[in-house]
């Protein structure tokens, strides 16, 4: 009797063991949407979030196809919607939080002669605090699973030691990806005693409608133009990123927390 | 009698010449009002600019001293009191603009578990958003000047390549932000044409209002610090603009 107990509780260890979690915000589109489908693939259960799902048709029909992932409406910039979300999923150990959701803005608004605070409020608040604000309200979730890691995407953008045009496409965009590695960053060293890995990534120069707009397009165009010529660029796909990018977090350890890698492995300078 | 007039002439214009004008914001407490009282020693043109300077008793005492201390009001967060402070002051030639103001935001309102939209906005407000816009605005004012430098307060705590601890992540990463804007700002095409240098340069750990509470003997005193920011400032040249250097000298790592 006592080895049948025994044999269940391993099956039943075994099976949840299996069966990780990840949450991805921003999943909607480009390199998000990826990481839910890969994931998902992966027999992974996927919680994937984004401000308003129910206009999202593609990751309707993605969660539609696939059991284990479950859709969730959550903007990064809205604190309730943060806690709330915590708080429905509390006892649910997730295993990877990839903090995905970003902007990069209209570059027309974040030029010299042209600086506004609107703009510059919105992309620190979606770029820097809302990641920070997620794994702080979901550190617990993440502490309590086996893999324990937090990953943010970021941006070769806040290489400061890489910047080579002044104020190029978009200052803002710089800015908050500088200050969103430095957050990060510090706070990678605060979750170690927890066991938590922080990467923060640069997914590469990838197709997506945010690179268009990064070439100059402006979110309509970039959003229509999905054969965009990125003039002698060869961009990567979301496949290829997110599939290098799952790899480097497979092998993600606390003792390299907190470093700023490339979608290859490759670090990156600060 | 002609070659003394011709003396006293060549001595005025001289001393004209040597009459270089600084602008310091937050020049109201700290590393501000040292760097406004030590300019306006040094017999320069000295602009203050803090947030309320009718209120502050210490800035009215210093410009009561000093003729050559005009007070300002300005909140760097105000983007259209930045424009209009810079209309006003239009023609006026500034050969050093100080971005000094800043806050750290405290230092319990930005821990992991506590950490709080508020704070964050206003930290990110003063010490990235605030500079960037005095940069722009004041632009042609700095490049019309001899010296042509705007030196931008930043902080080690900014330093992405040696973070040891969680510590004040707001203040933290806007000081990484400051950095990379203004290492943008420095090779951008219209600073590089007025030939405007753009120092980014770090204070050392000093003893003010700023750093209460925290061990004051790894602390240098506010003289200390701003007699090395001086003699910095004093050397900047365009081939030390965009780059991160500590008031001793020594260039950092970002």
């Amino acid at each position: 009797m006592k080895k049948i107990i025994l044999a269940a509780l391993i099956g039943l260890t075994s099976a949840s063991a299996s069966a990780s979690t990840v949450l991805v915000t921003g999943s909607n589109r480009g390199i998000g949407l990826e990481f839910v489908k890969q994931y998902a693939a992966d027999g992974w259960d996927v919680i994937a979030t984004s401000r308003s799902p129910g206009d999202d048709a593609d990751l309707q029909a993605l969660a539609a196809a696939n059991t284990n992932i479950s859709v969730e409406q959550l903007d990064v910039t809205d604190l309730a919607e943060i806690a709330a979300l915590a708080s429905k999923y509390e006892g649910t150990p997730i295993d990877i939080a990839i903090n995905n959701a970003g902007m990069i803005g209209d570059r027309k608004r974040q030029t010299w002669g042209d600086l506004n605070r609107d703009l510059f409020e919105q992309m620190m608040a979606v770029n820097v605090f809302g990641p920070l604000k997620v794994t702080e309200a979901f550190a617990p979730h993440v502490g309590a699973s086996e893999e324990k890691k937090v990953v943010v995407i970021s941006s070769v953008s806040g290489s400061i030691a890489s910047v080579r045009g002044g104020m190029p496409g978009a200052p803002y965009y710089s800015i908050s990806k500088a200050a969103v590695n430095m957050a990060m960053r510090g706070t990678a060293m605060g979750l170690k005693e927890q066991g938590i890995a922080v990467a923060i990534l640069h997914p590469g120069g990838v197709d997506t409608r945010m690179l268009r707009q990064a070439f100059g397009l402006s979110k309509a165009e970039a959003e229509a133009n999905e054969d965009f010529d990125y003039r002698g660029f060869s961009p990567l796909t979301t496949e290829d990123s997110v599939a290098q990018m799952r790899d480097v977090i497979a092998g993600l350890s606390v003792e390299r927390s907190g470093d700023f890698v490339q979608y290859d492995g490759t670090e990156m300078p600060w | 009698m002609l070659r003394v007039t011709a003396l006293l002439l060549t001595l005025f214009a001289f001393t004209t010449a040597n009459a270089a004008t600084v602008m310091i914001t937050g020049a109201s407490r700290g590393i501000g009002f040292e760097f406004a009282k030590r300019y306006a020693e040094r017999g320069w043109d000295v602009i203050a600019t803090s947030r309320s300077p009718a209120d502050d008793a210490e800035m009215q005492a210093l410009a009561a001293e000093f003729e050559n201390v005009s007070l300002e009001t300005l909140d760097v967060t105000d983007l259209d009191q930045i424009d209009a402070l810079a209309e006003k002051l239009r023609g006026t030639a500034i050969d050093v603009l100080i971005n000094n103001a800043g806050i750290s935001g405290g230092r319990n309102t930005q821990d992991f578990g506590e950490i709080d939209y508020t704070v964050f906005d206003d930290v990110m407000s003063v010490n990235v958003l605030g500079p960037l816009k005095v940069t722009e605005a004041f632009l042609d004012h700095v490049a019309a000047s001899d010296q042509k430098k705007i030196i931008n307060i930043s902080s080690g705590e900014g330093r992405l390549s040696n973070v040891r601890g969680a510590r004040q992540v707001f203040y933290r990463a806007s000081k990484s932000a400051l950095n990379m804007v203004m290492r943008n700002v420095s090779l951008h095409p219209d600073v590089q044409a007025k030939g405007v240098i753009i120092g980014i340069l770090t204070p050392g750990f000093v003893d003010t209002d700023f750093t209460s509470g925290l061990p004051k003997q790894i602390m240098i005193d506010v003289e200390t610090s701003v007699s090395r920011s001086m003699a910095m400032i004093d050397k900047y040249d365009l081939e030390m603009s965009g780059r991160y250097f500590a008031n001793t000298g020594d260039e950092m790592t970002w």
